[in-house]
């Protein structure tokens, strides 16, 4: 009986509408003002950096871009950043792919206890190993060297890239792969030729996994890693902010350059990725 | 129970940035107070946006919309009281009883007569015995009755049906419209049914709105839609197989089909008025087969035949004119000359558009 | 073929041969480091068996209020993210103008690199030349600029939000699609039944993605208990301590106090609680198989 409820259709309906966008500006300006705020930073003059009246900057500079106060080594940061991500993300998709695809597809003991290993170790949280690949890092006499910190990035992204690539592989149906073995094709051939080009979308969204945890990397880099040069540039960032008076201006200018690429492949990729990462959480989380 | 009116319904989607698409046009039913009718046609004639329409889910781009004299078209679907039945049991995360209370708590009925109306449609259905069951648990059966059961709560003016028998096996699907048709008769409600499958309309419903591309082609009895179809898409999709359509030119006294004639003497002259060629209709299982020749048959060669458990349905082929014949058990084989008639009263001529004209 | 041939057809060496070195990442290059820290844990500079590095951050205070502000961090951790994130997510599944564009730029903070991020953050948090205290003594809301990260009371929670905030992006996205997952058909019939869109979202929606949403949830609290660089970032563990949470307070132990031993012994302590979480979770994941 809808006498004692009687609404007309407008009045909750546009309220609700003003509350959504309102909502909606509100969320967008607390995810974007912070972003927007550091990047106008790099080229604002030092007095502007420090006084928050300024928003809209009117002088602009680029002297934090530019040499003298752009220390070239600033350069080899991001160089340094650069190697380790691509090569542990190269590492890191080689092994895991692979691996989810005999992972989906194989039956027997072996592997559906290393699915199950799979999931527990790709939960283990990466600091909780920290003293553990310090100390043998240093044995190794690997400290201060690429290796040594691709050697720590591979194994703590391999599992959770694994664990992608087989949830989706999964879902994808075998008699693919049963017409191809009749028609006398090899395994490899049905991974190259066929499933690979169909899990492009969790491959990428693996790819971009692994490149932005070790672009972000912090912890590991700064107790493996210590010579200037050496530096990637989360710890070469957090060098520069020491105490009260930090190149502020300096720092944001890095940040920036330092945010650029992996923009850049964000927004390049951004169709797979946004795919990959509804497919895959539907799944693996 | 209510009757329900469509009133020069036309309903446009828009998708995308501009891309319109034009998915019902003009379109005017009444559907009788507790009448069972049936929306009947092929994937996208729009009857399921018809009955979304009916439902409120979506909103007519134009046209009117009454429940008895009251336009629905500004109530929600609550308000309209329908309920609707989908293509799988939509099914609520709590027990059976919460699943068929929730419409009713919805709207802030009190306790006490929440569980008296959850117990009464309980029983009616046959769902006292799970009250406390998780649904997750229950067969596909019992699943649709604690729909049915939900639906049924809230006394509703109109139930819709949007294809649930399509995704059960045969066995389920004879079950549930039996059940449906038992439900339509303990319960005087005005009933809507969608379905692209013509033999369960046929079974179930009092009055059928076939419909094709958007617009209703022809609303009427079972019978009468299967007797006497309007036009050559009604005679094609009812029936299994659907009516035969055979094209022929006239010529003097009879329609020409190449190795036969059939004689139009009585009606030649309103023929002629719509031009020389012409197609007529026939179901199968009135065309007249014998091995032997009787008067009035013409010769024609079998070209498949398939036993379907009680009858045989005959591919029979005369000159290049191809039709179906449905006999109980017979004995021709593939490739045997049989001699064929269709009885007068049995043949419809339609024109070349496919319009009934006799 | 009989069935056994049948079988090992279908496990090639091809198939043995793919597995091999992600198996070998997880047990050698895992394995081994967890192994040797926990040896670590229990051993002493020299090499011999003792507890005496348990018991030092068993009894150390500054250890303890680690571990309990690293369990106070991913709590409200996932709450910002969670509440945030479904708030939004049911936002962004209306239809309204610009969504696109919106849903693509709402990601923004989790494209920006963490350590930026949270510069950006400390920055704005400041109470002489940070926006935040700025707007605040404009409007008139306060008189004294706000300590956000100055006080030993409150910087923590500081610290959480800008974490929580890069988060929640990715968050949103993922619940939305949880959203997005489940069939029309449900929200159609929770709407011809009469619920409100609020009593929809409360008794249908998420009761269906409750495995969903409890899995990443146990997930998240998982992986933010190792954080280390949001506190080493914005306060390095100050003002006077009161935001060293364990991955900061192994990493001090390591690294200025150089004892590697009691370092090990301070992640190894907090595993059981690590561990419990993660068998939580493989009990939620093995419920789907």
């Amino acid at each position: 009986m809808a006498q004692d409820k009687e609404r007309k259709l407008l009045k909750p309906e546009t309220a609700a509408r003003i509350i959504l966008y309102a909502y909606i500006i509100f969320y967008m300006f607390l995810m974007l003002f912070p972003i927007y705020w550091m990047f106008t930073g790099a080229f604002k003059e030092d007095i502007d950096i420090f006084n928050p009246a300024v928003i809209i900057p009117t002088k602009i500079t680029f002297k934090y871009f530019l040499p003298p106060t752009f220390d070239p080594i600033y350069w080899r940061w991001i160089g340094n950043s650069f190697i380790v991500s691509t090569l542990s993300t190269l590492v890191v998709t080689l092994i895991a792919v692979p691996a989810g695809y005999a992972l989906s597809r194989a039956r027997g003991i072996f592997f559906s206890s290393t699915s199950k290993i799979l999931v527990f170790t790709y939960t283990f949280p990466s600091t909780f190993l920290l003293v553990g690949f310090a100390k043998i890092l240093a044995a190794l006499g690997l400290l201060n060297s690429y290796a040594g910190l691709i050697m720590v990035y591979v194994p703590l992204n391999v599992p959770y890239v694994t664990y992608l690539v087989l949830s989706y592989m999964f879902a994808i149906p075998t008699d693919l792969d049963e017409a191809m073995l009749i028609d006398g094709y090899s395994r490899l051939d049905i991974l190259l030729k066929i499933v690979i080009p169909l899990s492009f979308p969790i491959i990428i969204t693996g790819i971009l996994w692994t490149f932005m945890w070790t672009w972000n990397e912090l912890l590991y880099a700064l107790v493996i890693v210590n010579q200037k040069e050496l530096l990637t540039m989360p710890v070469g960032l957090n060098t520069l902010q020491g105490g009260e008076i930090s190149p502020w201006g300096q720092v944001f200018a890095l940040s920036l350059l330092y945010t650029i690429p992996p923009m850049l492949i964000f927004y390049a990729l951004r169709k797979y990725y946004v795919t990959g990462l509804m497919k895959g959480a539907i799944k693996a989380a | 129970m209510v009757e329900v009116r469509l009133e020069n319904i036309t309903h446009i989607y828009v998708t995308g940035r501009k891309t319109q698409t034009l998915a019902v046009k003009d379109i005017n039913l009444t559907f009788p107070h507790a009448s069972f009718c049936a929306l009947l046609g092929p994937s996208g004639c729009g009857k399921t946006t018809l009955m979304r329409i009916i439902a409120g889910l979506n909103i007519q781009t134009s046209g009117h919309v009454y429940f008895d004299q009251q336009e629905v078209t500004p109530l929600t679907p609550r308000e309209r009281n329908v309920a609707m039945v989908f293509q799988f049991p939509v099914l609520y995360e709590m027990n059976v009883y919460e699943n068929i209370a929730f419409p009713l708590r919805s709207v802030k009925v009190p306790e006490s007569e929440v569980k008296r109306k959850v117990k009464e449609v309980a029983e009616l259905v046959g769902v006292t015995h799970i009250l406390n069951v998780h649904p997750s648990t229950l067969d596909m059966g019992s699943k649709q009755k604690v729909v049915l059961a939900r639906a049924l709560v809230r006394e509703p003016n109109v139930f819709l049906f949007d294809e649930p028998l399509t995704n059960l096996d045969p066995l389920g699907r004879l079950e549930m419209r039996s059940k449906i048709k038992e439900l339509q008769r303990n319960i005087k409600t005005t009933m809507i049914y969608v379905t692209h499958d013509q033999a369960e309309a046929l079974t179930l419903a009092d009055k059928i709105a076939v419909m094709d591309f958007g617009v209703v082609v022809q609303y009427d009895e079972p019978t009468k839609l299967y007797e006497h179809p309007k036009n050559e898409f009604v005679g094609f999709f009812l029936g299994n197989p659907g009516m035969n359509f055979i094209q022929g030119t006239l010529e003097d006294n009879a329609i020409n089909f190449g190795e036969f004639k059939y004689d139009v003497s009585d009606v030649v002259e309103k023929l002629k008025e719509y031009g020389t060629e012409f197609k007529i209709g026939i179901r199968a299982e009135y065309i007249k087969v014998s091995k032997k020749p009787f008067k009035g048959a013409f010769k024609a060669k079998c070209i498949v035949s398939e036993h379907l458990g009680t009858s045989t349905l005959l591919d029979l082929k005369a000159g290049d004119k191809e039709f179906k014949a449905k006999l109980r058990i017979t004995d021709v084989k593939e490739g045997d000359e049989v001699y064929v008639q269709f009885p007068k009263e049995k043949v419809h001529i339609f024109n070349k558009a496919g319009e009934l004209i006799i | 073929m009989s069935e056994e041939k049948f079988e090992k057809a279908r496990t090639p060496f091809f198939f043995y041969a793919s597995v091999l070195p992600a198996v070998l990442v997880f047990t050698v290059l895992l394995l081994f480091p967890l192994a040797y820290e926990i040896y670590a844990a229990f051993v002493t500079r020299e090499g011999t068996f003792t507890i005496e590095n348990i018991l030092t951050v068993i009894k150390d205070p500054l250890y303890t209020w680690s571990l309990i502000r690293m369990i106070i961090y991913i709590v409200i951790d996932i709450s910002i993210k969670f509440g945030l994130g479904l708030i939004t997510a049911a936002a962004f599944k209306q239809e309204f103008f610009g969504r696109g564009v919106v849903t693509a730029l709402a990601l923004a903070p989790w494209a920006v690199p963490l350590i930026p991020a949270l510069f950006a953050w400390y920055m704005l948090y400041n109470p002489d030349f940070g926006v935040i205290n700025y707007a605040l003594q404009s409007l008139g809301l306060v008189k004294a600029p706000v300590m956000f990260l100055n006080d030993p009371n409150t910087a923590l929670y500081w610290i959480i939000w800008a974490h929580a905030w890069r988060y929640t992006p990715m968050w949103t996205t993922m619940l939305l699609s949880g959203l997005y997952a489940i069939p029309e058909e449900y929200y159609e019939s929770a709407k011809i039944d009469g619920a409100t869109p609020f009593r929809t979202f409360i008794k249908i929606t998420i009761p269906m993605l409750k495995r969903f949403l409890l899995m990443n949830a146990v997930l998240s609290l998982i992986w933010t208990s190792g954080e280390f660089a949001s506190v080493w970032v914005m306060t390095r563990g100050g003002p006077g301590n009161s935001t060293q949470i364990v991955g900061t307070y192994a990493y001090w132990y390591l690294l200025f106090i150089g004892n590697s031993n009691v370092a090990a012994a301070a992640l190894v302590v907090a595993l059981p609680i690590i561990i419990v979480l993660m068998l939580i979770f493989m009990r939620l994941v093995g419920g789907r198989r």
